[in-house]
C-alpha cells in the first residue's frame, strides 16, 4: 500500500512512543498527524513540533471542547500549522477559523453517511454519497476547501462531487463512532470521577485497546470497523488513500 | 422560567404530560412516500428506525401540533438525520406545509437551515450537529439559528463558558433519561433496526482487551473493572437533576427529557420531579434511585 502513489500514512491518534518510532519509517513519505477525536492527545503531538518540521505532513485537528480553544494561540501549534502541507478540520468552527489559511481538507467527521457492516444488503450495495450538498453549502459560505476525506461507506460507494475537490479515502480502519467521553481515561480513577467528558488523563489509551467480537475495534475515543481490499474498488487513480498501518501499542 | 422539553410518542398523552409540567414537545414522523422514494436505509430523522414506536404518521402531525398549541405549549419536529441528498431536501420542502402550526424544526444538516427559515420556522441545531464549542456555535449564529442543543458529552463548566458568549441564542440541555456513551453527532451506524444500536452490540458482546507489553498487573485489573463499568453500568439511564439550579443561573432556556420511544408514564414521572426542582427555592433534589455513584450522571456532579 505504501508503494502506491497518492497515499497518506495515517499516524493520527497513535501512541506517542509508537509515533516517534514510526517517524523513522515514514519520514520520507507523506503522512498525517494529530487527532480526529482527542484534544489531550493532540496537545501531546503539538509539543513534538520540532520532530515534524522537516517532513511533509498534514495536520488533523479534532473537534475541540471549549476549554481547549486556547491552543489556537499556542506558539507550538502555530509553528506546527506553518510546517504542515494541509490542515484537516472536522467541524464548522475550525473550517471557518482556518478558511483564510493554507490548504484545507474537510475531515471524515463532516461526512456522516451511515456505514454499518451488520447490514450486508446495505454494506455491499450501491450508495450515492451526500457530500456534494455539503460542499456546495461550504462554497456558498465563502470557505475555500481543496480536498475532502471520507470513509468508504459501502463496497459500491459512489462519491460523486465537483472535480474541484481532491478525494481522500480512509483504509482499512473505518470510523463508526467517536465521543468526548473516554473509557480509557477512567482506568485507575475512582468511581465517582469516571467517564467525564474531555477529562484529563495519563494517556492510558497508549497501553490498551479493545477488540469487540461484534466486529469493532475501540482505539482511544474512536470506534472503527475494518474493511478489506474489496472496498478499494471505489478509489480511482487520482484519489488519495489515507492508509492506517496496523494498530500497535 | 426554564422550560421542560419532552418527547411525545402518543397523542393520548398530550394532556397528561401538559398537566405534569411539560412546556415544549418534540417528535418525529414517518412517511411511506419517503420510504418508497428513498429506500428503507434512508432515514428522515435519527429515530426513523424505531418506526411507529417513536414516530407519528405524517398525516397526524398537524392535528397533534394543533392540540399541543391549544394547551399553550410549543412544538418542535425532528428532521435531524446527519445528511440529506438534494432530492431528500426537495421532499422536505414539499412536506413542511403538511406539518401545520409547529414552532420549529430540529436540524443536524446545516444545508437545511435557510429553507426552514424561509417557512418562518425557528431552527434548533440538534445534538446531532455537534455544537461542542463557541467557534462552532458562532458559525451557526451567523446562519441565524434560534436555539442550540448542547451535546450530552459536554462538561457543565464548558456549557457555562459557551452560554455566556451567546446571550441572544436559546440553549437546551439534556436533563433526564437515556444517556449515550458516544457523541450523537459522530455516531454513524444505524440506531435500531434488526441488530440494535452499535453501542449495545459492543456492550453485550465478548471482547478482547489488548495490552502493551509493559502493563502492570494492577493496570490490567483496573482496565477490566473499568470496562465492566463502562459497558454494563455507565449511562444506562441518565439524570442531571443536581445541575438544574446551576442551569437556571446560567439562563438555559429548556431542559430536555429524552425518550421518544419510552413509556409516557415514566416520562411523566420525570417531568414532575424536574418541575419540583425548577420551582424549588432550595438545592434539594429528589432521590434518584438509579444514581449509581454518578454512573448515570449527565454532568458528573455526584
Amino acid at each position: 500500500m505504501t508503494e502506491r502513489d497518492n497515499v497518506v500514512i495515517n499516524l493520527c491518534d497513535r501512541p506517542i512512543s509508537v509515533l516517534q518510532k514510526s517517524l523513522n519509517d515514514y519520514k520520507e513519505k507523506y503522512f498525517q498527524i494529530g487527532s480526529y477525536s482527542c484534544e489531550n492527545y493532540f496537545k501531546a503531538v503539538v509539543k513534538l513540533v520540532d520532530k515534524f518540521c522537516d517532513c511533509k505532513f498534514d495536520l488533523v485537528i479534532p473537534v475541540f471542547p471549549e476549554h481547549m480553544l486556547y491552543i489556537l494561540e499556542d506558539n507550538n501549534f502555530k509553528k506546527l500549522l506553518d510546517c504542515s502541507s494541509m490542515i484537516v478540520v472536522n467541524d464548522f468552527g475550525m473550517l471557518e477559523y482556518f478558511s483564510d489559511k493554507k490548504r484545507l481538507r474537510m475531515g471524515r467527521m463532516f461526512f456522516r453517511d451511515y456505514r454499518d457492516k451488520r447490514y450486508q444488503d446495505y454494506d455491499y450495495g450501491e450508495y450515492y454519497g451526500k457530500a456534494q450538498e455539503l460542499l456546495s453549502f461550504v462554497k456558498n459560505c465563502g470557505f475555500s476547501v481543496s480536498a475532502i476525506e471520507n470513509d468508504i461507506i459501502t463496497k459500491k460507494y459512489n462519491l460523486s462531487i465537483d472535480k474541484d475537490f481532491v478525494k481522500y479515502y480512509h483504509y482499512p480502519y473505518r470510523q463508526i463512532s467517536a465521543g468526548h467521553i473516554c473509557e480509557y481515561s477512567a482506568i485507575g480513577v475512582g468511581i465517582e470521577d469516571k467517564f467525564k467528558p474531555d477529562d484529563n488523563c495519563d494517556m492510558q489509551c497508549a497501553k490498551v485497546f479493545i477488540k469487540s467480537s461484534a466486529g469493532y475495534i475501540k482505539i482511544g475515543k474512536n470506534i472503527y470497523d475494518i474493511i478489506d481490499e474489496s472496498y478499494l474498488s471505489v478509489v480511482s487513480q487520482n484519489d488519495y488513500i489515507i492508509y492506517t498501518p496496523r494498530w500497535e501499542l | 422560567m426554564m422550560n421542560i422539553m419532552v418527547p411525545l410518542s402518543s397523542k393520548e398523552d398530550i394532556d397528561k404530560l401538559c398537566c405534569a409540567g411539560a412546556d415544549e414537545f418534540y417528535f418525529g414522523f414517518r412517511d411511506e412516500r419517503w420510504d418508497k422514494r428513498f429506500g428503507v436505509f434512508e432515514e428522515v430523522n435519527r429515530m426513523s428506525s424505531f418506526g411507529s414506536k417513536a414516530n407519528f404518521h405524517i398525516s397526524e402531525i398537524s392535528d397533534i401540533a394543533k392540540r399541543i398549541k391549544e394547551n399553550g405549549k410549543c412544538v418542535y419536529i425532528t428532521l435531524n438525520s446527519q445528511m440529506y441528498s438534494a432530492k431528500q431536501k426537495d421532499y422536505i420542502k414539499s412536506i413542511i406545509p403538511e406539518l401545520g402550526t409547529v414552532d420549529g424544526i430540529i436540524l443536524s444538516d446545516p444545508t437545511l437551515i435557510e429553507m426552514i427559515k424561509e417557512f418562518g420556522l425557528s431552527v434548533t441545531m440538534s445534538t446531532m450537529a455537534g455544537c461542542y464549542n463557541s467557534k462552532i456555535i458562532n458559525f451557526y449564529k451567523k446562519l441565524s439559528v434560534n436555539r442550540v442543543i448542547i451535546p450530552r458529552d459536554v462538561s457543565i463548566d464548558n456549557i457555562e463558558k459557551i452560554i455566556s458568549a451567546f446571550p441572544d441564542i436559546e440553549f437546551e440541555v439534556f436533563i433526564m433519561r437515556n444517556g449515550c456513551k458516544f457523541s450523537d453527532s459522530q455516531c454513524m451506524s444505524f440506531h435500531a433496526r434488526k441488530y440494535g444500536s452499535m453501542c449495545a452490540c459492543i456492550d453485550y458482546s465478548p471482547c478482547e482487551i489488548c495490552f502493551s507489553g509493559n502493563c502492570s498487573e494492577k493496570f490490567r485489573r483496573e482496565t477490566y473493572s473499568n470496562n465492566k463499568l463502562f459497558t454494563k453500568a455507565f449511562h444506562k439511564e441518565a439524570c442531571g437533576l443536581c445541575s438544574v439550579k446551576r442551569f437556571q443561573r446560567m439562563g438555559i432556556k429548556s431542559l430536555k427529557i429524552v425518550g421518544r420511544a419510552d413509556s409516557a408514564k415514566s416520562v411523566e414521572k420525570n417531568i414532575i420531579a424536574l418541575k419540583q426542582v425548577i420551582l424549588s427555592d432550595t438545592q434539594d433534589v429528589p432521590f434518584y434511585e438509579n444514581c449509581l455513584y454518578g454512573m448515570n450522571c449527565y454532568y458528573n456532579t455526584y
